[in-house]
């Protein structure tokens, strides 16, 4: 069934009201953590943060900014214990409120969309009623659509101001004579950190739309299954994540013509996912070793192994829920990296595209983690055959 | 100064691309659709476009067949994610290369560069050709590589042949596909994916982590010839 929108009008006060009421309840909810702050500091600001994007998404891009605004004052007055530096806040409270700005616009223009382009509205609920079989499916469909629109919207939306930004600062980071050594080193730093940054933001927003992709598709009957070559999904994943990897030596072990039956920018992402998860929980100067191989006539297993501390058994199942990390030593500097949301990423796409994800030991009693996904095997699609014979001229 | 248009919808993109390329010396002028860049285009010369995909009047790929039909202007595509599809269409269309949103203005610059290196440098009429590390005898169809001779089949020697002409460049699997088998093949990227990888396995010392003949993923390959 289609999502039932009511219109915002007539509920603007009280919009403000409940950003602020919301961050307010979150920020008791969270004060008793306020004094271990070095270790829950992400925690606080991933509630916060969280916060403020559920406001803006209820009630819009004012409700949401305030509720920014106020989640920063926490963050920041109530909890300045830890070693934050006023770039970091800045930063952080930067962030906050474009986080707040765009989802309040993206989830306006979404509804005005449903109400203003889209006169299906009164048309759904007629057929909500009527609801016979023809109706149903159409009704499905036009969800399908709503969902499509709201993805394109988030792609353009949220890489626009990326792409302004990482322009510019990458621009930055060459030039400016004028100012002393050591002015520009520490703006430098600054600058680099946005570029970063920037680029984090890009690949989660890139990680949520293909989950989004693959779980909307799984729901689909009709799902058309590509059959796809391996070393292209490979090639992907890699060129995508090599920056990740500049620190680690990569070994790639591939079958030829390995094709499987998915979505191969899907499972592109996950194996990303898999990659970044492995550079960020193993030592550099280690290896990381990508595998496929067949696992039987019909399936295909697909193998990241790094060299880092593994993954004790009784964490192996909660490891792929969202937000859940390690809590080792090594684990902890890691964590500061990420928001334990891609290994949920990647087997949101395994599953939707109808294969399994595990993690285990390395064979044969090495250290290390071993994320294995198994997906169907697809079909040769070739048909015209180059030479094969090496008929090579001096 | 080399004049350069740049084409895009969203104010912000435009006035950094303007602040930045004329920070590297370029001549910048803009265009904030394809209509309005057509007439730049026109009264201005310029030496290199830059362009967005989607723009209200007249897009990206519109803009690139037009100009095709009458220059040579190397053009630049700039595009979001999740658009292969449209990228693929705007390389056919006659772009010459294009960069993914967001990016970094190095890559920017070097992509630029390389356009521009090319557009200038006319194709020789000569037998032999010399790029980075590889060295080819069209006649004598000898091939080497950091001066060490390797032999390639007929269809490889096409390929690399193919490559070298367009270094630095995106080459979608239907261009290789009808530069080296002819029109009707068009339908077949697993030919030229097979190929690519017998050749890998001849030119590159680690065939799953190519330095020179690159894959760019969905659309095709990129080939860098070294230095």
């Amino acid at each position: 069934m289609p999502p039932k929108m009511t219109l915002p009008s007539g509920r603007c006060l009280g919009g403000y009201l409940a950003g602020v009421a919301a961050v307010a309840a979150a920020t008791l909810f969270l004060s008793p953590l306020s004094f271990s702050l070095s270790g829950g500091g992400v925690t606080v600001a991933s509630v916060l943060l969280l916060t403020v994007v559920l406001t803006a998404t209820t009630w819009g891009v004012g409700p949401g900014v305030l509720s920014a605004l106020i989640a920063t004052l926490c963050l920041n007055i109530l909890y300045t214990g830890a070693q934050t530096t006023t770039g970091d806040q800045v930063i952080g409270s930067a962030a906050f409120l474009l986080t707040a700005f765009m989802v309040g616009r993206l989830s306006t223009r979404a509804r005005r969309n449903q109400w203003v382009k889209d006169p299906s509205v009164a048309i759904n609920q007629a057929s909500d009623r009527a609801s016979d079989q023809a109706s149903e499916l159409e009704a499905a469909k036009r969800n399908e659509q709503f969902k499509s629109i709201l993805l394109d919207t988030v792609t353009h939306d949220f890489r626009t101001p990326l792409t302004s930004i990482k322009a510019a600062a990458t621009t930055l980071l060459k030039r400016d004579p004028s100012l002393s050594p050591s002015q520009s080193r520490a703006s430098q730093k600054l600058i680099e950190t946005i570029v970063q940054q920037s680029d984090r933001l890009d690949q989660f927003i890139e990680g949520m739309i293909e989950l989004a992709k693959a779980e909307s598709a799984s729901g689909r009957s009709e799902q058309a299954t590509e059959s796809a070559p391996l070393e292209e999904i490979f090639a992907a994943a890699l060129s995508r994540a090599e920056d990740l990897l500049r620190h680690h030596r990569v070994t790639v072990t591939c079958d030829d013509d390995l094709y499987v039956a998915a979505n191969p920018r899907a499972i592109a992402q996950a194996l990303f996912s898999l990659l970044e998860n492995a550079a960020r929980y193993s030592p550099p100067g280690t290896g990381i070793h990508i595998t496929a191989s067949l696992h039987n006539s019909d399936s295909i297993d697909v193998a990241v192994e790094d060299e880092g501390p593994g993954v004790p058994p009784d964490l192996r199942e909660g490891i792929f829920e969202k937000f859940v990390r390690g809590s080792g030593p090594h684990e902890r500097a890691a964590n500061e990296q990420g928001l334990g949301i891609g290994l949920a990423i990647a087997r949101g796409i395994v599953t939707a595209n109808r294969g399994t994800i595990r993690v285990e030991d390395r064979p044969a009693r090495r250290r290390g983690a071993r994320f294995v996904f198994t997906l169907p095997a697809g079909a040769h699609v070739s048909t015209l055959q180059p030479e094969r014979a090496l008929r090579a001229r001096a | 100064m080399t004049r350069v248009l740049v084409v895009d919808d969203e104010p912000q993109i435009i006035s950094v691309l303007q602040t930045s390329l004329a920070a590297s010396g370029y001549d910048v002028q803009t265009a904030d659709d394809g209509e309005s860049a057509l007439y730049a285009f026109k009264r201005w010369r310029p030496e290199l476009i830059i362009t967005d995909l989607s723009m209200s009047r007249m897009g990206g790929i519109a803009l690139c067949q037009t100009l095709r039909a009458s220059s040579d202007v190397p053009i630049i595509v700039l595009s979001v994610k999740n658009e292969e599809a449209t990228k693929v269409q705007a390389l056919e269309a006659g772009a010459d290369d294009y960069l993914t949103k967001p990016f970094g203005m190095d890559e920017l610059l070097a992509r630029v560069k390389a356009a521009l290196r090319r557009a200038w440098s006319h194709r020789p009429e000569t037998k032999l050709l010399e790029e980075g590390d590889f060295r080819v005898d069209l006649e004598a169809h000898r091939t080497e590589i950091r001066g060490k001779e390797i032999r390639l089949t007929p269809k490889e020697f096409d390929l690399l042949t193919v490559l070298l002409y367009n270094a630095g460049k995106v080459l979608t699997h239907a261009t290789l596909l009808t530069e080296i088998w002819g029109k009707t093949y068009v339908n077949q990227p697993d030919a030229i994916r097979v190929l690519v990888r017998q050749l890998r396995n001849k030119i590159e010392p680690n065939p799953h982590l190519p330095k020179y003949l690159k894959t760019e993923p969905w659309i095709g390959y990129r080939f860098e010839p070294g230095r």
